[in-house]
């Protein structure tokens, strides 16, 4: 195996809360690596930590504790001027395009805003770049002229990824970036993303509540219940044998676009605790089928299920009594 | 029995431009479907189809520069359109509930949970607030909130995503109503948390025989929760039918590409039909076949008003190229 773009360890976040002073344990000790050309599916419910994890990773926001290694260095712990010199190197597409464009500014000069900051290209150059830019984003460059206003959400989107793949980073951090689309457009998002992941050999955390979505784009998938992953391995395996009772549950909820799919079905009672009180020992213990006395008490770690690189943070894995009755 | 009978509706924005000038947006163009007791129909689409014009239109929720133009309303053998505003009142929130999406921007905030419940119940029904109260409590128990004697007291923004939706879905129930219209019952919401509020839903048509019309995007709901479906694009229902034969055998060029775009579809790594393109301009709508600039088997035919194409039992598709959709082969 080839070295990983990044290897994120022990990463936590913890907020106050401005008045009360109270803990936020947003992300408690998340690991995971990423490579070249792969994708990462992160899944879980709001709440979970998925887009704080995100943030992290292309440091919007700066860890508690634990390291980000990026192409060999720590990124966690770097001043934001440091940060700002990778930033060509780490880029974000967000979920709401409407309202991550400015409004004021032609889809031209969207487009060419990172390349201004981050390379010493002359006029010219920036204006072929940004032309090939939006064909290889598949879109028409008769929208150049446009302002965000005039542009459809689709179309709009494609001008965030257009934004972010604009100085050829090396790791894209796509928080929800379909969720807010149409069906038709959000296949072609989807397409256009696996296409430009092939071309440039990008890294890509995908962060999305939609499992369709997510096994359709992922070569990996790590599942977070708040603020812990409590599985991660290969699509194929987590998807079709999923270990952690949460992982059975979650993905036993998800309504596939067939009708002839039979549901089998386990519903989880009540919703995910609160961060600032988070349960003792397992996070998952207050909803899960399975919970008894030592969950209560320990914290499982990750430990491996099979060799195929499944992991999967449950006590009762061990004893093969993990299997949730559907 | 056909409870819901919605015939030919047209709901236009009329306004008037700068240059004073009418301007008419054809927002619903010939709407029509039925919903019976005991029966769940699905109404997808597109951003921007109508699905929830045509909901609003129905309950007589349109603000102006909306307007009914033509068509009828029939709910209950009641002709919708020709009630005066106090018998529509009596209607709404009676025998006709809508769960609307954004549960937590529809509850007032200054007031708790449970007033709002008695309020709407007294407002429809005849008795003591302590007997409006009672029943408030038992519908907060029915959709599965814990401790709702307590939960009355508690304040709209105390509530989550999910307990807020459940607290509409009670308000709904308050006065057991006949027909049931969810928009969007559970965009934003987790799917676990989504599959509870749909369970629900579901139970009420099947145990108290409710008529329900859910508006979604999400062909997933459709797939698992819903009897029939009704696809709609740029104002008109295209495609309608049960459930299964229209995922079976979508015959709709719009329909096979919805069909086509859902992940589990382009997991089977078939070229999706593309059709991501801008909707029609409502202002200036096509004459024929509003689908035409999107549609892979458009010609000439689709300048003319489309007519409706029998299938299967209660399949049909509005589509003059249906011998040549069908001739493609299936998806």
């Amino acid at each position: 195996m080839n070295e990983p773009i990044l290897r994120a360890e022990g990463l936590t976040k913890h907020f106050t809360t401005p008045r009360s002073g109270q803990i936020v344990r947003a992300v408690n000790g998340v690991g995971f690596e990423m490579f070249a050309g792969k994708t990462v599916g992160m899944v879980g419910e709001s709440g979970s930590g998925k887009s704080t994890v995100g943030r992290m990773v292309v440091r919007l926001l700066k860890p508690t504790e634990g390291t980000v290694t990026f192409r060999n260095r720590d990124i966690a712990a770097l001043s934001g001027r440091a940060v700002r010199d990778l930033r060509s190197d780490l880029q974000m597409v967000f979920q709401d395009p409407w309202s991550s464009l400015n409004p004021r500014m032609r889809v031209k000069r969207l487009i060419e805003e990172p390349l201004l900051l981050h390379s010493k290209m002359s006029a010219g150059e920036r204006s072929d770049r940004v032309e090939g830019i939006a064909r290889s984003v598949r879109m028409s460059t008769q929208l150049l002229t446009r302002f965000p206003g005039e542009l459809s959400g689709g179309q709009l989107q494609r001008v965030c990824i257009a934004r972010a793949i604009a100085t050829n980073p090396g790791l894209i951090v796509l928080d929800e970036p379909t969720s807010s689309l149409d069906l038709s457009v959000r296949a072609g998002i989807l397409e256009l993303l696996q296409e430009l992941r092939e071309k440039s050999g990008a890294a890509m955390l995908f962060i999305s509540h939609d499992l369709g979505t997510v096994r359709l784009v992922s070569d990996y998938i790590l599942v977070l219940y708040l603020g812990h992953i409590v599985e991660s391995g290969p699509m194929d395996k987590v998807f079709d044998s999923p270990s952690h009772p949460y992982t059975q549950t979650l993905l036993s909820a998800h309504l596939p676009a067939d009708p002839k799919v039979t549901l089998k079905r386990h519903l989880l009672k009540g919703e995910i605790p609160s961060p600032i009180d988070m349960p003792p020992g397992c996070p998952f213990q207050t909803r899960c089928p399975l919970v008894r006395e030592d969950c209560k008490r320990v914290l499982p770690p990750l430990t491996p299920v099979g060799d195929a690189g499944q992991q999967a943070a449950c006590i009762r894995i061990a004893e093969g009594t993990n299997k949730v009755p559907l | 029995m056909t409870l819901l009978q919605v015939r030919n509706l047209h709901t236009h924005f009329i306004s008037r431009n700068l240059d004073n000038e009418i301007t008419i947006a054809r927002a619903l163009n010939g709407v029509s479907f039925d919903v019976a007791p005991g029966e769940v129909l699905g109404l997808v689409g597109e951003t921007g189809a109508g699905k929830s014009l045509t909901a609003y239109s129905v309950i007589g929720l349109l603000k102006p520069p909306a307007r009914v133009v033509d068509g009828d309303l029939t709910f209950d053998g009641k002709d919708l359109r020709n009630l005066d505003d106090a018998a529509v009142n009596k209607l709404r929130g009676g025998e006709i509930a809508m769960v609307v999406q954004n549960p937590r921007s529809s509850l007032d905030p200054l007031t708790r949970v449970g007033e709002q419940l008695v309020r709407v119940h007294m407002a429809h029904r005849r008795t003591s607030e302590e007997a409006a109260r009672q029943r408030a409590v038992e519908m907060l128990a029915a959709v599965g909130i814990p401790a709702p004697q307590q939960r009355m007291r508690a304040w709209p923004h105390e509530l989550s995503g999910g307990m807020a939706q459940r607290v509409l879905i009670a308000m709904a129930l308050m006065n057991e109503p006949k027909m049931i219209i969810a928009d969007e019952p559970t965009t934003g919401l987790d799917v676990t948390v989504q599959a509870q509020i749909l369970d629900l839903l579901r139970e009420l048509v099947e145990t108290r025989n409710v008529a329900a019309m859910i508006i979604t995007h999400d062909l997933g709901i459709v797939a698992h929760y819903c009897d029939r479906m009704a696809v709609m694009f740029a104002g008109r229902i295209v495609e309608t039918g049960d459930v299964e034969t229209v995922f079976e055998n979508p015959a709709h060029p719009y329909t096979r590409t919805l069909i086509a775009s859902t992940p589990e579809r382009l997991r089977e790594g078939k070229a999706a039909i593309l059709g991501g393109g801008a909707p029609p301009n409502l202002f200036d709508l096509p004459k024929g076949c509003h689908y035409v600039d999107r549609c892979s088997f458009a010609q000439d035919v689709c300048g003319e008003p489309p007519k409706w194409e029998d299938l299967d039992d209660g399949h049909e598709a509005l589509c003059s190229r249906i011998d040549a959709v069908r001739a493609a082969g299936a998806l």
